[in-house]
């Protein structure tokens, strides 16, 4: 239910700041009790993007979760604004886009649109947390420029693809070939950045 | 591009040994959203009467983004509650949205779906073999579907 979230993990939102933007009341109002759920003390409900706008300008916000299937866009709208238009350090705020029918295109586009994550609906409180913990675990870098605002898509690391320069000094160019050892499993890899004494 | 690590607040939210566990917090959201199940049905089943209505005979040509907007509340707010309606809705936004290409809406499929969504109303909400054949049903018809 809660994805790759190790068992035990604990999390304490109580003094974190959510804003939830939805149209739907409904929609709105079980997003609402998810959060409160988590534990999330300050919960600021809005309805429209605007008032998301002038909400963001006057209060230090963690976390924004916002419907991607508003009237006229809106939802893509805002998130422009967020990312290009934004001040430090509100442009950085992390963004859970909510997606009712998920396709394909749809998640691309919430991707593009520089949310942090897609999550579909219906919306599950397992996997609501699990993205919200992702967040606080993670270190993606956010990338700003003029055609992308947003953190960086690539953030599982895959790398260029072979034969194509990168845009990036941190790009490696070269083709590193296939693999010739089979993976190594997560405790080999613990075991090499982290040896432990093991019982024999 | 410029490439920026912006410290946020989140990231203390997991070394506070004060938190709750994750299944813990888990656990108190899903019964909080339980909490809203009346309120959601009212609106679930006044979606699929209204797409019962615009189904019915002499309503005129559908309109694919309205049978969108309708299946995607039931999608919105059942799924979370029984996830055979949730799936049944799902297909009828696929057919929905590929009707919004082709620029016109099958109205014996649509119907099937209406049909489908009330049948699944008035059984448990569970999954169950049975629900999972009437789903790949609905699958087909889509397929079918210009």
């Amino acid at each position: 239910m809660t994805g790759a979230i190790p068992s035990g993990t604990r999390i304490n939102l109580e003094s974190s700041v959510v804003l939830l933007i939805d149209d739907n009341r409904m929609s709105l109002d079980i997003l609402n009790s998810a959060f409160m759920g988590f534990g999330v003390r300050d919960r600021l409900r809005v309805d429209s993007v605007d008032e998301a706008k002038r909400t963001l300008k006057s209060r230090n916000v963690d976390l924004v979760v916002v419907e991607a299937g508003m009237p006229e866009d809106s939802a893509f709208a805002f998130m422009r604004w967020l990312r290009h238009e934004a001040a430090e350090p509100v442009c950085y705020t992390p963004v859970v886009m909510v997606l009712g029918h998920t396709t394909h295109s749809g998640v691309t586009r919430a991707r593009d649109a520089g949310a942090n994550f897609v999550v579909a609906k219906p919306i599950s409180a397992g996997t609501l947390l699990s993205r919200v913990i992702w967040i606080a675990r993670g270190r993606r870098a956010f990338l700003k420029g003029d055609s992308f605002a947003g953190p960086d898509r690539r953030f599982h690391n895959l790398g260029i693809p072979a034969g194509i320069d990168g845009r990036r000094a941190e790009d490696l160019g070269m083709d590193l070939g296939g693999p010739v050892d089979p993976n190594l499993s997560q405790s080999e890899v613990d075991m090499m950045m982290k040896p432990m004494k093991v019982e024999l | 591009m410029r490439r920026v690590y912006p410290k946020l607040r989140l990231h203390n939210t997991l070394r506070d040994p004060l938190g709750i566990s994750v299944e813990q917090a888990v656990q108190r959201a899903t019964s909080e959203m339980e909490a809203f199940s009346g309120e959601a049905f009212v609106v679930v089943d006044a979606a699929i009467a209204k797409l019962r209505e615009m189904c019915a005979p002499g309503q005129g040509e559908l309109d694919p983004s309205t049978v969108f907007d309708q299946a995607e509340l039931v999608v919105d707010l059942a799924g979370l509650y029984t996830p055979p309606l949730c799936l049944a809705a799902q297909s009828l936004c696929n057919l929905a949205q590929k009707a919004m290409q082709s620029g016109s809406i099958d109205r014996g499929a649509v119907s099937v779906h209406v049909e489908t969504l009330l049948l699944l109303r008035s059984m448990d909400g569970k999954e169950s073999p049975t629900t999972r054949a009437i789903i790949d049903g609905l699958v087909a018809v889509v397929a079918k579907a210009r």
